[in-house]
């Protein structure tokens, strides 16, 4: 009996071993699947239902993989990731990675590496626009985003035909050329209206449009800042706000929810994710009348700005990565994801293989049938619009900013509030140089 | 004297025995009750509380990096950290705006509430207490549409009753943000004051009362007199509580600033951005966990202190 315990022990232990060494050898998996054979369910935090209505086809392919949605705010969301990972507690298995704290998350050395076995992500077939966002700065992809979130500036066609005379984008596009197009047509807006339009619905707004059109550098490249584009774009701010045309609401808040459907101002920054995360819910009466036009920035180029990025976690089980992988890969990697994306979100998929799908050309009702995955697509592919390499202090330099760039709209100057940047991050980074 | 020896041994016979060194199941069964009480109070606070100060001897960037042991470095540079001093100034500044006024306040509600010819009592200690109850999400949504630059309810007020001239800018200034803040606070806690307040007065013998308005005293001198120096005790502890609530501001400001896509740590100026609110950003934005046990341990010897001065202040004659 007592031999019999003994190799059942040993039998036991050296079946754990095997294990052990197995999770660590991924095995070869055989690609792709066929979608009925794989089944369990997986686990994924994110914000609201962007994603979760942009994969709602995910399961006509695979249907027996429950995709679980839990919904964690941006706001909390890397607060969450880090508390678990001190308490060690388990991660799901796909986490999402907005674009404004990835540098700081890719630093942490808890991700799969995408381009290893047996993920093997296609770098080829990534956007252009996407691809720099993508990579940490040691040089790793350990996330893929399934979004191509560039961007244009979003009109209301209604006021455009008011004041201008035009509606139609390419016409709006020739008037609307440059930075100093953009200041003169401010002032006579102001003029024309008397005051009670605005170009931008405040500084904050007006902040983002210029930032996403100027910044195209990385912000600290080995501790020193690089930090001149952002004195250009705070001059920009400074040059519309003594237009009188940028008015005094807050970006995201109520009152800027509200403004979307109130017709009394202009322009919007426009990322891909806009329409459907900000238009769409904040003006019903919009679809009606399609009463938005999408076009490119000044010099025909455009911006990169937000999405979110799938990643997974190290230290799961083989079966979990398997499954992760094949809603990351059908999200981030194949045409049939690419153009759930596109139909059920209008959104632009980073997977450029598909800007060849006929659903690209999506009529969209909001913008009174233009085709703006198309239109996106468009300003993706133009040589003026480049994304900024992420780095670990993205967040912090933005959140700086968020906080002196108010300083404009009491009619500081951008010079003073640059500087005014400068001593702040430097006060919570001093490791910082100039 | 024989009933207290009687008294005595039917004690001895009750308490717990200990029979040739082996407790009996009647002997255990105390410890066994408090047991769990110390188990939670152990498993989660004192082993937190320890764990928290072994980490502020650390340099640590949370999840499975290292630990660097640094002794006291993390305290000794972060007493000199300009950023530090701001936060506990703002704290302080915090106080001042909001102990008096919410100290007031509470103490007009607890009167009205307890006062014998006021109608609808319990109606209106409901309505008192809501805000303490409200969930902060709401509460931010609810705020920022009142305190809104353009066409915010409070500026539309204050133009009305002819106080300003100009919008004020709630969420772009020091001081409209630091006031803003303050009055939040105010507006959820003083309905919780209140009620410590309404507490104290309802122990306060009626029978002193009706004495001095026999002998002719007004309602304001048998409150100045009677009410006020019976509730000190009371008012001690309303007023330690409310301090220490200050120190630990960090949901209200942090609803109003970073509720939506674009955070704006710490207001104008980092006008508002308070002890908590530093600790917060330290740990989970910089990633210097640290740094942020170092601070939370400051604050905490600042508190004890604080909290020491003004007791032995307020608390001065109060002994005999």
């Amino acid at each position: 009996m007592k031999r019999i315990c003994a190799l059942l022990l040993c039998l036991l232990m050296l079946m754990s071993g095997v294990t052990a060494l197995a999770e660590d050898f991924h095995p070869e998996w055989t690609w792709p699947e066929e979608g009925t054979e794989l089944s369990g369910e997986i686990i994924t935090w994110c914000e609201g239902d962007y994603l979760e209505k942009g994969a709602a086809d995910f399961n006509k392919y695979y249907p027996n993989i429950k995709v679980t949605y839990v919904n964690i705010p941006w706001s909390e969301y890397w607060k969450k990731v880090l508390m678990t990972l001190s308490a060690g507690e388990e991660l799901p298995d796909i986490m999402q990675f907005e674009q404004g704290y990835r540098g700081a998350q890719l630093a942490v050395d808890e991700w799969e590496e995408l381009t290893r076995e047996p993920y093997n992500l296609d770098v080829e077939a990534i956007a252009d626009t996407v691809l720099p966002i993508c990579v940490g700065e040691d040089g790793r992809i350990c996330t893929i985003q399934f979004d191509n979130c560039v961007g244009g500036i979003a009109y209301d066609r209604y006021l455009m035909k008011e004041y201008f005379g035009i509606s139609e984008p390419e016409e709006v596009e020739a008037v609307f050329a440059t930075w100093e197009d953009y200041y003169e047509k401010a002032r006579e807006l102001h003029e024309k209206s008397n005051g009670t339009i605005t170009m931008w619905t405040g500084v904050s707004e007006c902040f983002r449009a210029a930032e996403a059109m100027t910044i195209k550098e990385k912000l600290v490249i080995d501790n020193k800042l690089n930090t001149e584009q952002i004195h250009e774009c705070l001059r920009i701010v400074q040059n519309f706000v003594e237009t009188g045309a940028v008015g005094k609401i807050e970006q995201y808040s109520p009152a800027w929810n509200a403004s979307w459907s109130t017709g009394r101002n202009l322009f919007y920054p426009c990322a891909s994710y806009v329409p459907s995360y900000n238009i769409a819910p904040n003006d019903p009466e919009g679809v009606k009348i399609g009463r938005w036009g999408l076009i490119a920035g000044p010099n025909g180029g455009g911006f990169v700005q937000g999405g979110t990025g799938l990643a997974i976690p190290k230290g799961k089980s083989e079966e979990q990565k398997k499954l992760a992988w094949t809603f990351i890969r059908f999200m981030c990697q194949s045409n049939e994801g690419a153009t759930s994306w596109m139909i059920n979100n209008n959104g632009v998929p980073s997977y450029k293989p598909a800007y060849d799908l006929p659903a690209v050309e999506v009529e969209s009702p909001l913008f009174g049938g233009q085709q703006i995955v198309k239109k996106f697509v468009e300003i993706a592919e133009n040589p003026n619009t480049a994304a900024r390499p992420i780095c670990y202090y993205d967040a912090v330099v933005f959140e700086v900013l968020n906080q002196v760039v108010v300083d404009l709209a009491k009619g500081k100057g951008a010079d003073e509030t640059y500087q005014k940047f400068l001593d702040e991050l430097m006060l919570k980074y001093p490791e910082l140089t100039l | 004297m024989s009933s207290l020896v009687n008294t005595k041994l039917e004690a001895q016979r009750n308490r717990p025995m200990l029979r040739r060194g082996r407790m009996t199941g009647k002997a255990i069964a105390p410890y066994l009750f408090v047991f769990p009480w110390f188990a939670i109070y152990f498993g989660f606070t004192m082993f937190s509380i320890i764990y928290s100060f072994f980490i502020s001897l650390t340099e640590w960037r949370g999840g499975a990096a290292e630990k660097i042991f640094v002794g006291l470095n993390n305290y000794v540079r972060l007493v000199q950290d300009p950023l530090v001093h701001q936060t506990f100034l703002n704290t302080i500044l915090f106080m001042l705006c909001i102990i008096p006024i919410q100290l007031i306040l509470a103490m007009f509600l607890a009167l009205a509430l307890t006062n014998r010819r006021m109608i609808m009592k319990d109606t209106f200690r409901l309505f008192n207490f809501l805000p303490y109850l409200m969930s902060p999400v709401a509460m931010g949504l609810f705020f920022a549409i009142l305190f809104e630059w353009d066409n915010g309810v409070i500026n539309q007020f204050l133009k009305a009753l002819g106080l300003i001239k100009y919008d004020i800018y709630w969420l772009g200034e020091a001081w409209p943000a630091r006031w803003m803040v303050s009055m939040i606070t105010i507006w959820k806690y003083t309905g919780y004051d209140a009620i410590q307040l309404m507490a104290g007065i309802n122990t306060v013998n009626p029978e002193i009362g009706e004495a001095a308005e026999i002998d002719g005293a007004s309602y304001f001198k048998k409150l100045w007199y009677i009410v006020l120096p019976q509730l000190k005790s009371v008012m001690i502890f309303v007023v330690l509580t409310t301090m220490i609530g200050c120190f630990q501001i960090y949901e209200e400001p942090v609803m109003i600033f970073t509720g939506t896509l674009r955070k704006i740590v710490g207001g104008p100026d980092n006008s508002v951005y308070s002890v908590v609110w530093h600790i917060m950003e330290t740990a989970f934005q910089y990633q210097r966990f640290g740094d942020a046990a170092s601070i939370s341990f400051l604050m905490f010897i600042f508190i004890a202190a604080y909290s020491l001065i003004t007791y032995r202040v307020m608390n001065r004659g109060g002994d005999e």
